[in-house]
């Protein structure tokens, strides 16, 4: 169980630039989940972790050690005692489960009645006892994943890499999945590095979240740091279900900001941080009161679709060029195309600098 | 990064590209070198014994200007575009028709034609000629047999019929290739297409000029292509079964080359024909390739 | 009236069909028929009949070197046997050769990236697609160089040179197959590279290795061009010379001076081999016949 830390990783592909200048600590025992879009770098991260990729300029640490310089020092993924589940789980083929997940104490040379010992108290832990003789191509997505993962368990590794290893599974086996692996992560207490696309999987799995976006890193941070202050409209934009609703707007003077078709009064202590003009207001579907009566200080808007989930409903809201989401308790009963009036909880609102896209309130 | 640093680095990257030298040092000298030789020999008197084996000069075009102007030459050429026009069509048209027996709804006991099919093109060249004898002799050969029994007239098919007997045996050896890409085109037409000609009642000869055909066009292009760069090469029948022919009656553009660098020992001039014969099928390839992108 | 054409032809069409099928399978099977019958007569020629007895000394002849005479006039006595050995021999060490150097630059190719690579893979395809004249004829002076003029294993390595493209750019296929990520996960496992080569890769293209190790033996087998221009001397023909050689006659003369009995349970024996690997290979062949277009 070691800490793993990145500084000033770039890792090049040709002319492409997978990975940009990323510096990261990931803390010892730490569940870290890399999340972001596709293409981001964050399974070319996870690679250069393991030594499947070498980085083309600077360092990564295991603890003390330096596994990859950039320039001569390199230790080869044997070496590095990682394990690594993949998203296509990579079973040999041609073993049966149980020699797949002995493989790695094979290699090590381990006396036979151990490896027998680990393997039945891993296949037992995660429940495909039975599946042993099997060979992988007679097991299902869910049976597979769970045999990788033994697999990955068998020499208790320094780090545990996980490549998108729900991706391939079906609804409801991913929810279970999902527990399943935090439970197990807890219980080996190994320093974990999970890759996803799926920021519900990484909210509700992460120790900590570190968000990429075209290999740069984006924010590092608790899934309540980046729920309540997410450092920048592509983080904002990209955690929280359904995603928050960013508008852009203009200051005037000290007061309003302009949205276009409505001007919205701000509480004075913001006008103090705000200089920039050019601004993006953001807030969460769920911070959006809607109520059918007019109120103080609400703004109109009608009703352009509504889904019901069940318990709540979304609501797309819509006022001339402007379109936001609310998601809004049973109760409020409102049909498409009814007008309804908006209050925005202020206190839970973000602005954003539209240039740069950085966090000001 | 220093060269030393990098070599250390990629060492097991350079390790694994040192796996190609085995095979690129034979493919380089036993591939590469004979064919860049055909082309320089061609341009020199090299020939396979005396002197001129170890001293040959430059004599430039001269191979191709006397190529041009011996009427062996010309000759050899004829027979061949022959030979192959001729074989072209039967080895395709057989090759068609097995394909259609083997993938047809209508025939049964696939695995047994399939057999057979194939039986000619699986044993080794060198059989053909030999088992043809039996076909071809003038007297008792079956051929001839079968001829008479139809009230036709006996051919003396070695003697005076030298080019149609190399023909039938290529064609009967050769016909699977183009039964195999064929075959293989032909079952990878999804079946729901003819389902939909079904349902609009389309009769067997729409379903197969409609579907079956355009479908295919690409696969047949590219059989027919390979037949002929595969005939234009054609060499073992020829060299054991009528040496050239009567009077150069079957004299393939490869035997005429063989003979003028092995019998004659002018391996210059052999080469330059066997260049020719290089170029013809270069042209056939740019074709293939504009026709039918594959 | 295309109606009653149409009802006219379903079951006539049927009827020309299989009578065109008889004729064609009996145009392909004839040839092959005398063979078989002729192997086991005494006293076979070159016409179809059946054999008055049936005898197995063709076969017998062809294991105990008795000598038969093949051409009209030759001088020398030669064994059949014989032929069958180099025929083996240089088959056997081809495939040596194949399995080994085929399978480390297929498996470089597959697995390495670098610039010039598609230029590689271009050269290695387009020098496989030469028609043979074109290399051949410069053989005998470079073989000369090498000692390889009557030379078995000459002759094998010049075989084994002109069968490597294809059989590199089929194995290269498969191992493009093998996931890039089950090597990666061995290495990850603890697993040197060659440790995964063995555990891991082999294990799993062996198929693909065994079906290039057959076809290259059987390529060799039938090998003609090269053994007719590098091999002078009669005892190390192989069997596909030493057949042509009964042909090097006199046009019109054929069949003179062969004993028919023993040449084909010679053709027979020698056929063998090669329908047994393609009968053994016959679901892998169907999948890399036809190269370059997507087949089932």
């Amino acid at each position: 169980m070691v800490e793993v830390r990145l500084e000033g990783v770039t890792k090049r592909f040709g002319n492409v630039v997978a990975v940009d200048n990323l510096t990261l600590k990931i803390k010892d025992k730490e569940f870290m989940v890399l999340l972001g879009p596709s293409g981001c770098g964050k399974t070319t991260t996870l690679r250069l972790i393991a030594g499947l990729e070498k980085v083309t300029k600077g360092r990564i640490f295991f603890e003390d050690e330096v596994v990859d310089d950039g320039e001569t020092i390199f230790i080869p993924p044997q070496k590095r005692n990682v394990s690594m589940v993949f998203q296509s789980y990579a079973l040999f083929p041609h073993m049966n489960v149980f020699e797949n997940i002995a493989f790695p104490a094979r290699i090590k040379k381990l006396p036979d009645r151990e490896v027998k010992k680990r393997v039945y108290e891993l296949a037992d832990l995660l429940r495909i006892r039975d599946l042993l003789n099997r060979k992988p191509h007679e097991l299902s997505g869910g049976q597979q994943q769970r045999v990788a993962l033994a697999r990955a368990l068998m020499i208790e590794p320094s780090v545990l890499l996980l490549d998108e290893p729900l991706a391939n599974l079906d609804a409801k086996l991913r929810v279970y999945m999902r527990a399943e692996l935090k439970r197990i992560q807890r219980e080996f207490n190994c320093t974990t590095v999970y890759v996803t696309h799926d920021q519900i999987e990484a909210m509700s799995m992460a120790d900590r979240i570190a968000v990429l976006n075209m290999g740069k890193l984006q924010q590092v941070g608790t899934p309540d740091e980046l729920y309540d202050k997410p450092s920048n409209l592509f983080v904002a934009g990209f955690i929280g279900s359904p995603p928050m609703n960013t508008i852009e707007c203009t200051l005037v003077g000290a007061k309003y900001l302009d949205f276009g078709s409505f001007k919205l009064e701000i509480p004075g202590d913001w006008a103090k941080v705000l200089h920039r003009e050019e601004l993006v207001f953001g807030i969460r579907p769920q911070n959006i009161l809607v109520s059918k009566s007019k109120k103080e200080g609400a703004v109109d808007f009608y009703v352009y679709v509504s889904e019901p989930l069940g318990d709540r409903i979304i609501l797309t809201l819509v006022k001339d060029d402007i379109m936001i989401k609310a998601l809004v308790d049973k109760s409020t009963r409102v049909g498409m195309g009814e007008e309804v009036w908006v209050i925005f909880n202020l206190e839970k609102a973000h602005i954003f600098d539209k240039k740069t896209g950085k966090l000001i309130i | 990064m220093s060269p030393l640093r990098y070599l250390k680095r990629y060492s097991s990257e350079i390790v694994l590209a040192s796996f190609l030298i085995p095979a690129l040092i034979l493919l380089l000298v036993f591939q590469l070198i004979p064919t860049i030789w055909t082309i320089w020999f061609s341009f020199t008197d090299m020939a396979l014994i005396g002197k001129k084996l170890i001293h040959p000069s430059f004599i430039g075009l001269k191979n191709y200007v006397d190529m041009l102007n011996d009427p062996i030459f010309w000759q050899s050429m004829r027979v061949t575009f022959e030979y192959c026009l001729a074989s072209l069509v039967l080895r395709f048209i057989l090759g068609l028709l097995a394909a259609l027996y083997l993938t047809s709804k209508m025939f049964r006991g696939k695995t047994i034609l399939a057999a057979i099919f194939l039986l000619p093109y699986i044993i080794p060249g060198a059989i053909h000629p030999y088992v043809w004898i039996s076909m071809l002799d003038t007297r008792y050969g079956t051929l001839n047999r079968v001829l008479l029994f139809f009230g036709l007239p006996p051919q003396s098919w070695v003697y005076k019929r030298a080019m149609e007997s190399v023909v039938m045996i290529n064609s009967w050896a050769g016909y699977a290739l183009a039964m195999l890409i064929l075959s293989s085109a032909i079952t990878s037409i999804p079946k729901e297409y003819y389902e939909v000609a079904d349902i609009y009642g389309a009769s067997r000869w729409q379903k197969f000029s409609k579907i079956t055909l355009p479908l295919i066009k690409y696969p047949v292009i590219l059989s027919l292509v390979l037949i002929f760069k595969e005939d234009i090469d054609d060499f073992t029948y020829v060299y054991m079964f009528t040496e050239g022919g009567p009077h150069y009656r079957t004299e393939l553009l490869s035997l005429y080359a063989y003979h003028k660098a092995f019998a004659y020992f002018e391996l210059g001039y052999g080469c330059a024909v066997g260049f020719v014969i290089a170029v013809i099928v270069f042209v056939l390839t740019l074709a293939q390739l504009k026709l039918g992108g594959v | 009236m295309s109606d009653i054409l149409k009802k006219i032809s379903e079951p006539t069409l049927r009827v020309v069909g299989y009578v065109v099928l008889i004729a064609m399978s009996m145009y392909i099977l004839t040839p092959l028929l005398w063979l078989l019958l002729t192997a086991f007569n005494p006293e076979g020629g070159p016409f179809l009949e059946l054999p008055k007895s049936i005898t197995l000394d063709n076969f017998v002849m062809l294991f105990t070197g008795k000598p038969i005479k093949g051409r009209a006039g030759a001088a020398h006595p030669f064994y059949m046997s014989v032929w069958l050995q180099n025929s083996f021999f240089i088959a056997s060490v081809v495939l040596v050769i194949i399995i080994i150097t085929a399978s480390m630059a297929a498996y470089a190719l597959s697995r390495l990236d670098f610039p010039g690579k598609s230029l590689l893979m271009t050269f290695i395809l387009l020098i496989g697609f030469m028609p043979s004249m074109a290399k051949i004829l410069p053989l005998f002076k470079l073989c000369l160089m090498f000692g390889f003029i009557d030379n078995l294993f000459g002759v094998a390595v010049v075989i084994a040179s002109s069968l490597l493209p294809t059989q590199i750019w089929i194995l290269k296929g498969f191992f493009d197959s093998i996931p890039r990520e089950l090597e990666e996960q061995a290495w990850v496992c603890g697993c040197g590279r060659f440790g995964t080569l063995m555990r891991v890769v082999l294990p799993v293209a062996g198929p693909g290795i065994a079906v290039i190790a057959l076809l290259s033996f059987l390529g060799a087998w039938g090998s003609f061009t090269i053994p007719l221009i590098l091999i002078r001397s009669e005892d190390l023909y192989p069997v596909s010379l030493g057949i042509a050689s009964v042909f090097i006659h006199n046009p019109g003369e054929i069949g003179l001076a062969v004993d028919y009995g023993p040449l084909c349970a010679l053709s027979i024996v020698y056929a063998l081999p090669s329908l047994a690997i393609y009968y053994l290979t016959r679901k892998y062949l169907m999948q890399i016949r036809v190269g370059k277009m997507e087949v089932r």
